[in-house]
């Protein structure tokens, strides 16, 4: 996969900023079968199950990365309009928690259904025409390093992280989402951010020896 | 929305990196056409219109029509079920008969044993696959691909619960088929050894370990792809179609 094949997403908004939620008479004709809103639907939360369903993914082990997180959508939205008459507007789950919460369990278990298989080394990406080489590379080492350490997790804790980090879902939201304890949430954090600071630090210490 | 209780920067924890480290693993763009994919297979699989539980806003109106005829054809057809269990004339003889008529007698000439078994015949074959296209649930995918475990390794000791068979041992006896489509095909109707599954993504397809035969049928009806995978027990394997210029119509 190439820079240049595969554009990359829009840069996420800032921490604390919330993405927008579908209003509410979207949503009653969407648990009514609407096909508009449905339309509706996908096109507001689509971004963000893509982007959880691809870093859950992480390190899988499979070429098709990026087609394996697109069929992982599909399957995860059709779990959504499946349940969604059930989901009620007034309860304690945002419509983007509750969605993002489908959405993890069902990576969850399709990464559980895979054999474990040898992580594919990430291949460096081909630089855009105009880029500064240096700076590029070394956003791409960490995002590569953070990769690995997404990928060295278990699918449990794997979505417990990316559900903090990249989609600001508090303690008890990811307890809800993934229907675990507030406890269980944050020693999972805990390993996943051990994890990561392990990565971070190596590669750290690979760019001091380079020097 | 961080509350008291999100000590992310607690100082036995290891500190999650800031926003801009974090930012620096990206994610590719999804392709263009993924919505329609998504609403394509959302809609083979839950028809539009499909109610199943009323929204807040209609109950503040009162119960829609629709439910409200369900309900009445429902209640209609148990009165007419129940009707005709009455009317059906009574199988026994008459009670002065039964009293007068002599108790019936052995006939040694009349077999008693049942009816031997008749092989099944394509007359017998399930109506669903003649049937118009209504997406399989995974769990009865399960029921029509893998052969029931045998009885003997569920029946336990007298007086207990018959013991359940181990995951490990079903899992012996299965494997796992996840079956897509190529990128840039849409999604298509797939059948695993001539039965039909359901659209794609199928994503946890269960089969017999062994070769098998999968197809892909597009909804313009002209084209389809074949191929044969063998797959072990125990083994998970995604299948995708061919793409659009190796694929040809089979006969």
């Amino acid at each position: 996969m190439t820079a240049l094949a595969h554009a990359e997403a829009p840069a996420p908004p800032p921490s604390g900023a919330r993405e927008r939620e579908l209003d509410a008479d979207v949503l009653a004709a969407a648990q009514r079968g609407e096909r508009w809103a449905r339309r509706a639907l996908v096109e507001t939360y689509q971004g963000r199950v893509h982007a959880l369903a691809f870093r859950m993914l992480a390190g899988a082990g499979r070429r098709d990365q990026a087609e394996d997180a697109e069929d992982l959508v599909q399957d995860a939205f059709l779990r959504v309009f499946g349940a969604l008459p059930r989901f009620s507007p007034g309860g304690p789950a945002r419509l983007s928690t509750w969605i993002l919460g489908i959405t993890a369990r069902a990576v969850i278990d399709e990464l559980r259904r895979r054999r474990p298989v040898a992580a594919v080394a990430v291949v460096p990406d081909e630089l855009p025409g105009g880029e500064r080489p240096d700076l590029r590379s070394e956003q791409r080492g960490v995002g590569r390093a953070i990769e690995r350490a997404v990928a060295s997790l278990s699918p449990e804790v794997r979505a417990a992280f990316v559900l903090r980090a990249y989609h600001d879902l508090d303690y008890g939201e990811i307890a809800q989402t993934l229907e675990i304890g507030v406890g269980t949430v944050k020693s999972r954090l805990w390993r996943a951010r051990t994890a990561l600071q392990q990565h971070l630090h190596h590669l750290h210490e690979e760019a001091e020896g380079r020097r | 929305m961080t509350t008291d209780h999100d000590d992310d920067d607690r100082d036995d924890a290891p500190a999650l990196p800031d926003r801009d480290v974090l930012d620096a693993w990206r994610v590719p763009a999804p392709a263009p056409e993924l919505t329609d994919r998504v609403l394509a297979h959302v809609e083979a699989a839950l028809p539009l219109g499909a109610v199943a539980v009323l929204p807040v806003a209609s109950r503040r109106k009162g119960l829609p029509l629709v439910v409200v005829g369900v309900a009445m054809l429902a209640a209609a057809a148990l009165v007419l079920g129940l009707a005709q269990s009455w009317r059906r004339p009574p199988a026994a003889e008459p009670a002065s008969a039964a009293v007068t008529a002599p108790p019936p007698t052995l006939d040694p000439s009349v077999d008693d044993a049942p009816e031997p078994e008749r092989a099944p015949t394509k007359a017998d074959a399930p109506a669903a696959a003649e049937a118009p296209y209504d997406p399989v649930s995974p769990e009865l995918v399960d029921v029509l691909l893998v052969p029931p475990v045998e009885d003997a390794a569920r029946k336990g000791r007298k007086g207990r619960k018959a013991s359940k068979a181990k995951p490990d041992d079903d899992a012996k006896k299965t494997a796992t088929l996840r079956i897509g489509t190529a990128r840039g095909q849409s999604w298509a109707t797939v059948f695993i050894d001539g039965v039909r599954i359901g659209a794609t993504p199928i994503m946890n397809a269960k089969v017999t370990p062994g070769r098998h035969t999968v197809r892909w049928e597009w909804a313009d009806g002209t084209s389809a792809t074949t191929v044969e995978i063998e797959v072990a027990a125990g083994e998970t394997k995604t299948v995708k179609s061919p793409p659009p210029s190796a694929s040809s119509a089979t006969p």
